[in-house]
This record gives structure tokens, sequence and C-alpha cells, in this order.
């Protein structure tokens, strides 16, 4: 990044996330919340069929977080922990300051959910239900006990899910309307002011990376609903 | 489980050769939560078998019947290893609802159902044609399902 882009001054709204970060996230708050709800109502194929995307979701994003655009990428906002520390006491002293992209508390929290949900959809991948009859594509690798085990694992981890949820939420709770920052119209339109100070940096995604990402998620998630069976 | 394996096993055992009925009433409460526990992990791993062979496609004609017998065979002996003072509060580790005790016609008629499907199953096993062993399995397992809902504490 050159230094005459750091200091442009902010001349209204700038591209902040882009779109396949932004389809990501929405894609997955409703695939989750479906998921959730078919898990409960013992709908397995559709929550199977939920299941998948959300692997191919993760999997994309995986790749996006190495590929995409330079908000999205893991190594911008995955953070020391000083910098996390400095970041925390500047918050709880409600004094925000301003990111570009994740803040370095926010960059963690993204990390922690990322992991939760592959370690959801991997536990369910290998579950199987106490009747034996309903389970997931890999379960045929595993013995019964190993099954049941990765479905008590499956249903603890949406626990941690639905707690680092609810934290997600009320932090964007807390900068909407203790810090007077809105985090939510930025990931529908992508487009942000920048705050005063934040680096400005610029978001561009490259469209081929996309396709190549959206081929390796799609491939992966077809071959394990096919319990890597040909 | 708490019970080393090898005691469940050879309570299996015994409880095979005596014919399941005589060898009950002489097991302690432990014993027979352990031993029920035992038979119903047995059912479910028939159970995965089968359903391993039918995703597979082309199911496995000897797989699937000889799980399906192993079914068919403990299926008979689970009604009977819910005596009194096998339930809750027996401060024993157990899944069963007191329902179970408050409701006993619901929990047998749903056991005598299961040993019905069951058998129908081994039936359906030895024709060695997937849909019909598809469909039984969805009958047999609607069984399974249907009493954990009611008599099951659920995990
Ligand atoms: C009539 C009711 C009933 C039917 C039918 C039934 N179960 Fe169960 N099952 C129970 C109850 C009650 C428990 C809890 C037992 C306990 O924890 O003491 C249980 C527990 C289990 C467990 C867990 C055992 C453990 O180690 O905790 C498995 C596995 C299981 N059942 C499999 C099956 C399968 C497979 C079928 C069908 C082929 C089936 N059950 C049919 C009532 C039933
Ligand atoms: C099922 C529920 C949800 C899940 C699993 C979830 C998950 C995530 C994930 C993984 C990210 C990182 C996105 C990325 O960088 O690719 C994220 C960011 C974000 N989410 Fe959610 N989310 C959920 C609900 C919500 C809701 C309900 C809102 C709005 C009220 C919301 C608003 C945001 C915002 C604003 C960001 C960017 C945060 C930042 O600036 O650091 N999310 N979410």
């Amino acid at each position: 990044m050159s230094a005459t882009d750091a200091t442009q001054p902010p001349a209204g709204k700038v591209p902040l996330w882009d779109l396949p970060t932004r389809v990501f996230h929405w894609a997955l708050v409703a695939l989750v919340a479906f998921s959730w709800w078919s898990g409960e109502n013992h709908d397995m194929d559709r929550h199977r069929l939920s299941g998948y995307t959300i692997l191919g979701l993760l999997v994309f994003r995986l790749f996006w977080g190495f590929f995409g655009s330079r908000t999205a990428r893991f190594s911008q906002f995955l953070r020391s922990p000083g910098a996390v520390a400095t970041y925390a006491r500047g918050l709880f002293a409600r004094r925000h300051t301003p990111s570009f992209g994740h803040n370095p508390m926010g960059g963690w929290s993204v990390a922690a959910l990322l992991v939760t949900l592959f370690t959801m959809v991997g536990a369910g991948l290998f579950a199987v239900d106490v009747d034996g009859l309903e389970s997931g594509p890999l379960s045929d690798y595993v013995s019964f006990e190993a099954g049941r085990q990765a479905a008590e694992i499956h249903e603890a981890t949406f626990t941690v899910l639905l707690a680092l949820i609810a934290l997600h939420v009320l932090a964007i709770l807390y900068y909407r309307f203790v810090l007077k920052t809105n985090l939510i119209t930025p990931m529908v339109t992508g487009k942000a002011v920048p705050g005063e100070g934040a680096k400005i940096e610029p978001v561009r995604a490259h469209p081929l990376a996309a396709l190549i990402g959206i081929i390796i998620a799609a491939a992966v998630a077809w071959a394990i609903s096919r319990g890597l069976r040909f | 489980m708490i019970q080393p394996k090898s005691l469940v096993l050879a309570l299996a055992a015994v409880s095979a050769l005596a014919g399941g009925v005589a060898s009950v009433s002489a097991l302690t409460p432990q014993q027979t939560v352990s031993l029920r526990h035992a038979n119903y992990e047995k059912m479910g791993k028939a159970m995965k078998a089968i359903g391993g062979e039918l995703k597979s496609g082309a199911p496995n004609k000897g797989v699937v019947l000889a799980n399906a017998k192993v079914i068919a065979a403990v299926a008979p002996q689970q009604g009977k290893l819910f005596p009194a003072g096998t339930g809750p509060s027996s401060g024993l580790k157990t899944d069963a609802l007191p329902a179970i005790w408050t409701d006993r016609a619901t929990f047998d008629g749903l056991n005598a159902r299961l040993v019905t499907e069951a058998n129908k199953f081994v039936a359906a096993a030895g024709t060695g044609d997937a849909a019909a062993i598809g469909g039984q399995m969805k009958a047999l397992g609607g069984v399974c399902g249907e009493c954990h809902r009611k008599f099951r504490k659920e995990d």
C-alpha cells in the first residue's frame, strides 16, 4: 500500500466489502437459521442439503481469505494480541478508533465463527442419530459409537455457535447505539464512509479469483455430499 | 458407557443362552440398564450398517440379512428390560423417561410394533430388493424414532 492511498481525504462512500463477502455473509445467516429449523424438526434431507451449501460457503470463504479483496483477507484482519488489547481498552472507554475493514477484535470474532461453523459442519458429516436411520455422508467410514459421538459434538458446538452469534449481534448493537457507528448497512451495500483517521485501502475483488473459488467450493461440497463415492 | 465392555458382552451372552426372560429377573438394576443399552447399541449398529449398504446403491444381500436378523433377535428382549426400579429415579445412568412406567400400555405397544416391523424387515432383506429393503427400513426406523421421542430423554 503506498502512502498516497492511505492519506487521501475521505470523499463520501468508498467500497468496503466486496460482493462475494457480502453474499457469503447473508447466505450464511439464512442457511444457519434454516439448518437450525430443519435440524430441530428432523427434516433431515433438507438439513443435509443446507449443510452442504454451508460447507461450500465455508470452503469459499477460506479461499477468499487468501485470494479475496483486501478487507476479506485473513492477513489483513487477524491482528496481534497487542493490537487487540489496545483496541479493546479504547472500545470500553467508548473511544472508537475507526478501522477500515474488520477491527482488531472483530477479526478474531470472524475467525472464531468460521472455526465453529467448520466444526459444526465437520461433526455433522460424521453424525448418526440414535435410530441409526439418519446420518451424515461420511458416517460410513466410522463406527456407530463414533457417529453418536460426532452427533454429540454437533449438538454441543451449536450452543457455542449460538453464543458467538449473540456476541456478534451484541457487538454490532454496541457500535450502532453507543459508538454511533452503523456496521450493518455496509455489509448490505458494500460501501461505507470511512471513519476519520481510518486508513483507506482499495477493495477490489478479482472475478477470475471468485470464479476459481466458487468452482473449488462447489467441487468440495459435492464430493463430500456424495460421501466421497464416485 | 461406564460399564466395562466385557461385562456387558458377557451379560448379553448369558441372556442369549438363558433365553433372555429367565436371566432378567436375576440381574441387578445396574446390570439390567447395561444390558438394554448394549442391546440398543447392537440394533443401532445394525441399522447403520444396513443404511451404509443402501447408500452404496447396490446393497449386499448377505450383509443386510445378517444385520436384519440381529435386530429381529434383540427386539423381543427389550420390553422386559424395563422393570420397575430401573428408571431415572433409581439414580442409574439412563435416558429412559418416567412415562414408560406411567404409560406402560403405549410403551409395550411400541415394543410389539418393533418386533413386527423387525420380522417384516428380515423378510424384505431376504428378497434382496433395494426398494423393498429401503421401504421397510423407513417403517422400522419410524418405530425407533417414535418411541425415542415419547420415552427417551432428548440428548
Ligand atoms: C418401545 C420403545 C423403543 C423402541 C421401539 C426403540 N427404542 Fe431405542 N431406546 C428406548 C429407550 C427408552 C432408550 C433409553 C434407554 C436408557 O437410557 O436406559 C433407548 C435408547 C436407545 C439407544 C441408546 C443406548 C445407550 O447406550 O444409551 C440406541 C442406540 C437405541 N435406543 C436404538 C434403537 C433402535 C435402532 C431402535 C429400532 C430398531 C430402537 N432403539 C427402538 C426405547 C425404544
Ligand atoms: C446466523 C447468524 C450470523 C452468522 C453465522 C454471522 C456470521 C458472520 C461472519 C462469519 C462474518 C464475517 C464475514 C466475512 O468477513 O466474511 C460476519 C460479519 C458481520 N456480520 Fe454477521 N453473522 C450472523 C448474523 C448477523 C446479523 C443478524 C447481523 C446484523 C444485525 C450481522 C452483521 C454483520 C456485520 C455488520 C459484519 C461485519 C463485522 C465487522 O465489521 O467486523 N451478522 N458475520
